[in-house]
């Protein structure tokens, strides 16, 4: 009797601490950064998305890794992904007296159906794929925030959505890792903070010094190399 | 192990060391203890050559082969940067940035190419991009923040791609047995594996490492950076990290060859390399500046290179040589752009002219390197490139072959038409835009050229030819040993 009720409560357990729920809502952060024009906008859903992969980051590793490996990832997820890069973000705002991406609204439309578009698309692909390891969520949620993150980048003109479609990218590949995790060595975990370092610190000092430069964020403008 | 310890932590100990050090005397002699690390390194890597050395790290021919192209580059590159900074009398900050930097990207390049775990091979890729960055803003006006900026931002998009191929490579590996990234396991299991995710794999790391290689998709960013960096670091760009670029590529494409989807694979190559010839013949047909027209000319014979590769057969073979023929001529071209660049000043070809008579030691450089670099009979690029053609039409690509050779001869009119023009076309005179204290300045500036200033442009030139016509047997047996286990290889 007792191990009967023993075995439902693990079934139970494991049903709580599946982390799909975190990556649909993290699937879910990405129309939504689409048609936001505000940048506080974005920085926000920028830091949910460092939340909710550390949420999925603990719930898929935890016991797998080594508590050092697993310190890591949190320490890079929350404190990185979640607290420093918006930080940093509001602050390259705030010290440039920018708001928001104008010509953004004509855009909003369609730009929502692309971004459903592209989930479908994806999670029809990730079934088309048939592959009894791949976790269909994971890889949903990864390829439509790298396709979202792409559209960010193509459809918007300057330069900090740009950094925040790159970041988005990012994410994605990150929730990919974490699929993979438990066998991935700790270089991947050094791969992706060299990877935010470039985007965070080089893009960042980057966007003051094109401020400085040419007086705008405006992508339009740098147009000197040419043929 | 520990040779591979004291290499990176002497690079990194000598860099550093040149950044926090304000002489310019002393940030220029650090190049001597680098390069004899890296001189020294790359003869311990000769000498060691397939022996085992861990999970990460392995000298293999392909490795040990374009390190040695590598260090040979590396050399009159430090020598023309110290020329440069000394001419354009910039400030020691400037210096010690630079030469950092330029100690880290070699450093990281060499690790590119030992590295035998896909995941650290990444890793390394990556910090190329970081630290080239600091090489192409080093001038310091708005051209090179753009085209910084813009490096760096498709760089990281591209690397980011490239990790998402890996991330594929890993799952594929899952099904085989367990996830594991290091070449010799995937080499057991490959054939195991998923044809689907390989064939993502390949195409995500394609488009990611295009960036290094200047290939299309992303080459557009490639040719920027060369534009604004310093003439030598665009000399090593096209004659160091195109290679490593491709060696990235090949590590992957050696592996993913034993498996089903090499025909695919070769596909992909071929449209990607005729592409890529396609692209650089359209733009040479109008660019002006000579700087952009050799980084073109870059993206043509990795283009070749690729499609040499996808042919197979002899094709394997050609595609190495190739590129180590090009890197020697590609980087003695751009070292001697330095010299016409600070002649004119100014990078457009239409107002320049007679650099035959202001600089006549260096315009035989320019002669040289012409000839070579389109592939004219005394070239060793001519034997590569007529063997490379040969190869696709063995391999029954009589349409690729056609189309890419008529491209080639627009390529030669594009190139040869602002050669030209720069060598012999006289001086614009009487135009708003020129006057005649701009001639005097040019007259002035010409006068600051030493000839001796060209002899390893010459060296490197004079190599590219050689070793076309009297390839030593050790590098043959080289090339040979790289492509021995591709499929259906036809060796030397």
């Amino acid at each position: 009797m007792g191990d009967h009720k023993g075995t439902s409560l693990q079934i139970q357990k494991n049903k709580i601490m599946k982390p799909d729920l975190l990556v649909i809502l993290f699937t879910m952060t990405l129309p939504y950064m689409a048609i936001a024009n505000r940048f506080d906008t974005h920085f926000r859903m920028l830091g949910l998305q460092g939340l909710l992969l550390f949420g999925v980051a603990f719930l898929k590793l935890y016991g797998h890794v080594s508590v050092a490996n697993m310190g890591f990832i949190l320490v890079e997820t929350l404190v990185f992904k979640a607290i420093l890069v918006p930080y940093f973000l509001f602050n390259i705002i705030k010290k440039n007296k920018i708001k928001r991406d104008f010509e953004v609204k004509k855009l909003s439309f369609y730009v929502i159906f692309t971004v459903l578009l592209i989930i479908v698309s994806s999670f029809v692909f990730a079934h088309q794929l048939n592959d009894e390891h791949l976790e269909i969520n994971f890889f949903t949620a990864s390829i439509s925030a790298l396709l979202v993150g792409v559209l960010l980048i193509v459809i918007r003109k300057t330069i900090i959505t740009h950094i925040v479609g790159y970041l988005v990218l990012e994410n994605g590949i990150f929730l990919f890792s974490l699929a993979l995790g438990s066998e991935m060595p700790m270089i991947v975990n050094i791969g992706i903070l060299l990877d935010l370092f470039t985007s965070v610190l080089l893009l960042g000092v980057f966007v003051n010094r094109i401020n400085e430069v040419f007086h705008t964020v405006e992508i339009d403008t740098l147009t000197e190399l040419k043929d | 192990m520990e040779a591979i310890f004291i290499y990176f932590g002497g690079a990194v100990l000598i860099a550093a060391t040149t950044y926090f050090i304000h002489n310019k005397l002393i940030d220029h002699l650090l190049f001597v203890p680098f390069l004899l690390l890296q001189v020294g390194f790359n003869a311990y890597a000769m000498m060691n050559i397939g022996n085992p050395i861990n999970e990460y790290f392995r000298f293999d021919e392909l490795g040990v082969l374009f390190m040695t192209v590598l260090s040979i580059i590396s050399v009159p590159v430090c020598v023309h940067s110290i020329i440069s900074a000394h001419r354009r009398q910039e400030e020691c900050k400037e210096i010690r940035i630079h030469n950092a930097a330029l100690m880290i990207f070699i450093t990281m390049m060499t690790g590119v190419l030992i590295s035998a775990h896909l995941g650290i091979l990444w890793a390394f890729l990556e910090a190329t991009t970081l630290s080239v960055a600091a090489l192409i803003y080093h001038e310091r006006n708005s051209m090179a923040l753009e085209a910084t900026w813009k490096y760096v931002f498709v760089a990281s998009i591209g690397i980011a791609m490239a990790f998402l191929g890996i991330l594929f490579l890993a799952v594929a590996s899952k099904d085989a047995a367990e996830a594991h990234l290091s070449i010799s396991e995937l080499l057991t299991n490959i054939k195991e594996m998923n044809p689907t995710w390989l064939k993502m794999s390949f195409l995500f790391i394609l488009t990611g490492f295009s960036v290094k290689i200047g290939i299309v998709p992303l080459f557009t960013v490639d040719i920027d950076a060369k534009d604004a960096a310093p003439s030598a670091i665009g000399a090593l760009l096209s004659g160091g990290l195109l290679n490593v670029g491709f060696v990235a590529v090949f590590r992957f494409y050696q592996v993913f060859a034993q498996s089903d989807i090499l025909a695919w694979m070769n596909n992909v190559l071929l449209l990607v390399g005729t592409a890529s010839i396609l692209f650089a013949a359209v733009y040479l047909m109008k660019v002006k500046n000579y700087k952009r027209m050799f980084a073109y000319s870059s993206v043509e014979h990795a283009g070749i290179a690729f499609l040499a590769l996808a042919s197979g057969g002899i094709g394997y073979f050609v595609c190495i040589f190739h590129l180590v023929l090009h890197s020697f001529v590609k980087s003695g071209i751009f070292l001697q752009l330095g010299q016409v660049q600070h002649i004119f000043r100014i990078k457009n070809t239409d107002q320049t002219g007679e650099y035959m008579r202001l600089n006549p030691f260096g315009a035989g450089v320019l002669v040289l390197g012409f000839l070579s670099i389109t592939a004219m009979p005394p070239s060793g690029l001519f034997i590569t490139e007529f063997l490379a053609f040969k190869a696709l039409f063995v391999s029954k690509h009589y349409f690729i072959a056609g189309f890419s050779l008529l491209l080639l001869t627009f390529i030669i009119y594009g190139i040869g038409k602002n050669i030209l023009h720069l060598l012999f076309q006289k001086l614009p005179q009487n135009n708003k835009e020129i006057s005649i204290e701009t001639n005097a300045e040019i007259e002035r500036n010409a006068k600051h050229i030493s000839p001796l200033e060209s002899v390893s442009q010459y060296i490197l030139i004079i190599s590219g030819i050689y070793l076309g016509f009297f390839p030593p047997d050790i590098l043959v047996d080289c090339i040979n040993k790289i492509v021995a286990f591709l499929p259906n290889a036809v060796l030397m």
